[in-house]
């Protein structure tokens, strides 16, 4: 396994030189699956020489909306992939509910993934198909639904998304960056998952549109409950809908909590980047 | 390696037996966290009142309900204070018991502050239990999954007022 260069492997150790970097939020808890929805516990993982996950440990605390948030090109998402099981670590382990998902079998793994809806970058509905049936389509194979059980269900997730008005039978390329997020999102939603995903929601979307989906993220999780991790380098989208922030950054989480202590931290690594500010120890490397 | 006292700094809640990974976790109301200065006895019947209203609240209830459980919601301030959720048949039956004998299956106990928050739908639960503030016993996830909407119900998200105009006018 490669080493980080030593500059980031200096910058690091000063991160971590900080008492608050190891408070009880970033260490995994006693009891597994007890009430952390999902612990990832010293992942490292490298690609060729390029290491992604330098020893991450977080917590996603059960029924809230936790926000990943770091620089671009830090391992956001390839954190995300390790958590669903696509990727595996090189070392160190992932419980989902208590359930470590490197040691899962296929069809456990299969399974697990039940548990999650995933709303992708570009929201990945298939372009052959109207909205409608890209929501429909989760249902139609991994259920055995009639088509008038999937209807009410299809028509019921695209009214919460704001898509139930004739946009349903549109098809992807007829729509907007952000009616193509709300499709996904209501795709993602069809099967009641427990843990809700969202990869960059506010990638290629003006800061209305950004604001918009925010809300709507919002207004779901509080109508269904269950926890949701979003995926983002966006603060303000961090700051708005973050009950819980951890801040990745070199493959490693520099610091996690409350929203409230996390943008009034005295890490002056969180404290740039929170701030968006140029000067300071993060810098272009 | 991570020592006890790394995972749970000083002034939060420690395991009873740090050997015994299955111990539950005490916590005190002498939290070094802001506190309140209201009173434990008012904020407790606060609570009492949300979880009525919310058992009255059938798009509340019914997801709620589904979880299955018999959730025991304690004070650490408020002696012999007990409010059962019996949580089954996508009803809630809410029923004020004496918190140190009622049969549960989960078990949560807050300290004031914390059942302020609880009270005023800004609480985060999961983060009181995992700062050491809260007691917890049971399946105790299952009830963090659904206790949003509960939050919800008192401190709505912002209305989506804009959204279906929005929407509607998108540009293809």
């Amino acid at each position: 396994m490669s080493t980080a260069d030593p500059k980031t492997a200096a910058l690091l150790d000063r991160a971590s030189g900080y008492d608050y970097h190891q408070g009880p939020m970033t260490v995994p808890q006693r009891n597994p699956g007890d009430f952390w929805s999902i612990e990832c516990i010293d992942l490292y993982k490298s690609f060729g020489s390029n290491r992604v996950m330098n020893g991450l440990n977080v917590g996603i605390p059960e029924g809230m909306i936790t926000v990943v948030l770091g620089p671009s090109g830090t391992g956001k998402s390839v954190l995300l992939s390790h958590l669903i099981g696509l990727m595996f670590p090189d070392k160190g382990d992932i419980l989902v509910h208590g359930e470590s998902v490197p040691r899962m079998t296929q069809s456990r793994l299969l399974e697990m993934r039940r548990k999650f809806g995933i709303l992708f970058q570009d929201g990945a509905l298939f372009g052959s198909m109207n909205v409608y049936d890209n929501v429909a389509f989760p249902l139609r194979q991994h259920t055995d639904k009639s088509e008038s059980e999937i209807r009410d269900i299809v028509m019921r997730r695209l009214d919460e998304v704001g898509l139930a008005n004739g946009a349903e039978t549109r098809t992807p390329s007829e729509l907007s960056g952000g009616m193509k997020k709300r499709a996904g999102f209501a795709r993602a939603l069809v099967l009641e998952p427990e843990i809700v995903m969202f990869d960059e929601p506010d990638s290629g979307l003006d800061p209305v549109r950004t604001a918009l989906l925010c809300q709507l993220i919002e207004k779901v999780h509080a109508e269904n409950g269950g926890t949701y991790i979003v995926i983002t380098h966006d603060i303000a989208s961090a700051k708005r809908i973050g009950e819980y922030i951890a801040v990745l950054w070199k493959g490693r989480i520099v610091q996690s909590g409350d929203r409230d202590d996390m943008f009034g931290s005295p890490n002056p690594f969180v404290r740039q980047f929170l701030a968006g500010n140029p000067g300071g120890p993060l810098g272009m490397e | 390696m991570t020592s006890v006292e790394d995972v749970y700094p000083p002034g939060h809640g420690t395991p009873e037996d740090p050997a015994d990974p299955g111990a539950p976790r005490r916590a005190t109301s002498g939290d070094d966290r802001p506190g309140t200065t209201a009173d434990p006895r008012e904020v407790w019947e606060s609570v009492i009142d949300v979880f009525e209203q919310a058992a009255d609240e059938p798009k509340i209830a019914e997801p709620i309900g589904r979880i299955g459980h018999d959730v025991l919601i304690r004070s650490l301030d408020v002696e012999g204070s007990g409010l059962l959720l019996v949580c089954r048949d996508a009803r809630i039956e809410v029923r004020d018991v004496d918190g140190a004998s009622a049969d549960h299956t989960i078990e949560i106990a807050l300290a004031t502050p914390d059942l302020e928050k609880l009270a005023a739908g800004k609480s985060r639960t999961a983060m009181a239990i995992a700062d050491g503030r809260a007691t917890y016993d049971g399946p105790v996830r299952q009830f963090l999954r659904v206790l949003p909407l509960v939050q919800a119900m008192v401190n709505p998200p912002d209305a989506m007022g804009t959204n279906a105009e929005d929407i509607a006018q998108e540009i293809v």
